[in-house]
């Protein structure tokens, strides 16, 4: 008797602690193994939360020809497309096709993380800026150009050049009560590294030069040191009539024009007046488009343009259907749909596009025909900032600079930190090497 | 008795006690391992390889080697110290002065404890959307008090000047965080006998002698629980300092937390090294803790 109650509670013991022990791996088990997905979801991972219903359509139609399912995650504000990513990697799902941009495709093309989307680049007219040993790596679907916008009611002329921008942001912020002649961006954000770079283009600074393969360092060097130290110069004059941009990203910057805290910004195509447009109506029509500062008589001929689309990555479960849905998507009827989205700010990547009836016959564009004329006049020279080795090859250092915000940082050094504009130069200069040792 | 009967009785007290013991015991093991102790083993395990999330290639202890030389390493170190110390001391001062005003029978003394909790319950991202419009330099309400009362001639940029940008994330953290020490301060006052005081009046101590020696003393225990509770949280402060700074200016913010998020998430991604600096942010805490109850014992404050 005793030794069955023994045997009894001992046996027990040893349920009890066997189910613990079941319950425990059960649940290790299902946390470990969570997530993935079959071959047949593609894994899509997009920053265009506010185009959803263009895709949403797209992917039901994709859906409808396809054995495929595609899975969307729309990156949360405040989230960028790199961020969602790398938490997406380091939980294990990656995603088969991220919307991301021409210089971020590059890098990940470096990394040996893609697959190729050549059926749909090649022989459909888009452009084919990620080209490596034949196969396209990137799938452009719009461009999005840099912009500058002015209050056409209180700046006396339309200011184009360096001195014109100078003298009329130092009048107005001397004789307007509470408002700033300009905003000069400065930190690490994507507007202040775009505009800096922008700048030093427009002062025709060859920040680098080679074939892909031996990228130089040039920003520091003969003519273009003079051209960068005057570019700084002229940024830290600018500096003296716009508020503290230290640390403002795109919105911000809008922001200060929405308030009427300042009266010209650098932003990225029709961006500010987008939002504007929402909260501040009245405001719009004093508002025009305008391009960046040229030397006098110069002329304009590199325009940073964003250039965003699809890349697939080789290392999810659904490479082949990623594809073929990158493909699906650039063929769409509903494509210009979701180019147009967001009109303003998105424009088709091919001049066909521009010129296309949809674009034509859209309403937002029709009301601010000054900022298509600007565009269609500029378009042969808008480039992105991967194009920018020997004859426009592709650029790691110019990527990586892009990724770290680089330039960005160099305003700041100047502004913030206290650098003279010589100073400045050697600091990016010696930056910029440090990417290529890395 | 036989040796039978004595391990019957041992497991009949084991069945009615010990098991008891173990079922509450196995559950929060289980919780502690899954919740804590798999995602920390996790990330040290990538703290030990290069491009965890991609190729991932056996590094031993590059990446803390890599973290630890950084430039970036001893400045964000610096940065997380003094922030983390003088937000923590001045949420204790500016908490204890209020708890010891509220704890007095003053006009508005309940007022004053309700409106104490509002700052705690509103969302870091509504602090510091207010705290940067009050400090704005274009149109903030400090600037413009500067400027009319003379103090300034030009406008401050509190979050975007290299001198400025950490004492502002300072104030900002402590309008929040202040009243996590009021309550614990104001609840401990409460609790301290009133028949103290007042002996200590017949005997002719002065305020400032009854606050030396009955008030302080019954408060130490509670003042150096803060003191490593706040401590510890506010050195692994990350979204007050980020939505308010990213970091910036020119890394002035850029606290370990920060610096972590960075290598993790910005530029050219380097999980090994953002675990690596978590690893290294754990000890550096866990040290601290040790040193801190092997000098000052609280449990002991407590007990008493």
């Amino acid at each position: 008797m005793v030794i069955e109650d023994m045997a009894r509670k001992r046996f027990t013991r040893r349920r009890f602690v066997g189910a613990a022990g079941t319950t425990a791996t059960l649940g290790i088990t299902g946390c470990l193994g969570g997530g993935g997905g079959g071959g047949d979801t593609i894994r899509y991972l997009s920053d265009r939360g506010d185009s959803s219903d263009v895709i949403d359509e797209i992917i039901a139609e994709f859906e409808g020809e396809y054995d495929y399912t595609v899975d969307v995650t729309y990156t949360s504000r405040g989230t960028s497309t790199d961020e969602e990513l790398q938490q997406m990697l380091a939980a294990g799902n990656p995603p088969d096709i991220v919307f991301d941009t021409s210089t971020d495709a590059y890098r990940y093309q470096r990394n040996g993380n893609l697959a190729p989307v050549s059926d749909a680049v090649q022989g459909t007219g888009l452009p084919d800026p990620v080209n490596v040993d034949g196969e396209s790596y990137f799938a452009p679907t719009i461009v999005e150009p840099l912009m500058g916008w002015y209050r056409n009611d209180i700046y006396e002329e339309k200011p184009t050049t360096f001195e014109t921008w100078r003298s009329e942001a130092q009048r107005v912020t001397e004789e307007e009560d509470d408002i700033d002649g300009y905003i000069v961006q400065s930190g690490q954000t994507n507007n202040a590294a775009t505009a800096t770079t922008q700048y030093l283009w427009q002062n025709d600074v060859e920040i680098y030069g080679g074939p892909s393969d031996n990228i130089e360092v040039t920003i520091d060097q003969g003519d273009n040191r003079n051209r960068a130290v005057e570019t700084y110069s002229w940024l830290q004059e600018m500096s003296e009539y716009s508020p503290t941009g230290s640390g403002w990203g795109w919105g911000d910057g809008t922001q200060a024009l929405q308030q009427e805290n300042a009266a010209g910004l650098m932003s990225v195509g029709g961006l500010p007046i987008l939002t504007i447009r929402e909260n501040r109506p009245d405001l719009v029509e004093n508002l025009s488009p305008t391009g960046f500062p040229i030397p006098e008589g110069g002329q304009q001929d590199k325009w940073w343009a964003y250039m965003e689309g699809h890349v697939v990555r080789n290392d999810g479960d659904a490479t082949e259907g990623a594809q073929e849905f990158a493909r699906f998507f650039s063929e769409s009827d509903r494509f210009l749909d979701f180019v147009l989205s967001a009109p303003l700010f998105q424009w088709p990547p091919t001049e066909e596009g521009l010129n296309s009836d949809a674009v034509q016959e859209n309403e937002v564009l029709a009301e601010h025909q000054d900022a298509v004329d600007l565009i269609r006049d500029n378009w042969d020279a808008f480039t992105t900032v991967l194009e920018t080795g020997d004859g426009g090859v592709p650029n790691i250092v110019a990527a990586d600079a892009y990724g770290q915000q680089m330039f960005g940082q160099s305003a700041e050094q100047m502004l913030v930190g206290g650098r003279s504009p010589e100073e400045t130069v050697d600091w990016i200069a010696e930056e910029l090497r440090g990417l290529q040792e890395e | 008795m036989s040796a039978v009967s004595t391990l019957q009785g041992r497991l009949a007290e084991f069945d009615e006690k010990r098991l008891l013991l173990l079922a509450t015991f196995v559950p929060f093991t289980l919780f502690f391992v899954l919740v804590w102790g798999v995602p920390i083993g996790y990330a040290l395990g990538m703290s030990l390889f290069s491009d965890p999330t991609g190729a991932a290639e056996f590094a031993a202890f590059a990446n803390y080697a890599g973290v630890l030389t950084s430039e970036l390493f001893s400045t964000a170190l610096f940065n997380s110290v003094v922030y983390a110390l003088s937000s923590t001391i001045l949420s204790l001062v500016l908490g204890l002065g209020l708890a010891l005003v509220v704890n007095r029978e003053i006009t508005g003394g309940n007022a004053l404890r309700t409106m104490m909790i509002f700052p705690y319950l509103l969302p870091t991202l509504v602090v510091i959307f207010m705290w940067t419009f009050l400090l704005d330099p274009n149109v903030g309400a400090v600037n413009q008090f500067l400027l009319d009362y003379g103090l300034v001639q030009e406008p401050l940029a509190f979050f975007s000047s290299t001198q400025w940008a950490m004492p502002a994330v300072v104030v900002a953290s402590v309008w929040k965080y202040g009243s996590f020490a009021f309550f614990i301060l104001l609840a401990r006052l409460q609790a301290i006998d009133p028949n103290l005081y007042e002996r200590a009046r017949v005997e002719g101590a002065s305020t400032w002698q009854a606050f030396r020696d009955i008030t302080v003393p019954h408060l130490r225990g509670a003042i150096l629980i803060i003191i490593l509770v706040r401590g510890i949280w506010m050195f692994n402060k990350f979204d007050i300092i980020y939505l308010a700074t990213r970091g910036g200016p020119l890394d002035a913010t850029t606290t370990l937390p920060i610096m972590v998020y960075e290598l993790a998430f910005r530029g050219s991604p380097n999980f090994g090294g953002a675990t690596a600096l978590a690893g290294i942010m754990f000890m550096l805490l866990a040290a601290v803790a040790v040193v801190y109850f092997w000098v000052f014992e609280p449990e002991q404050e407590v007990a008493n």
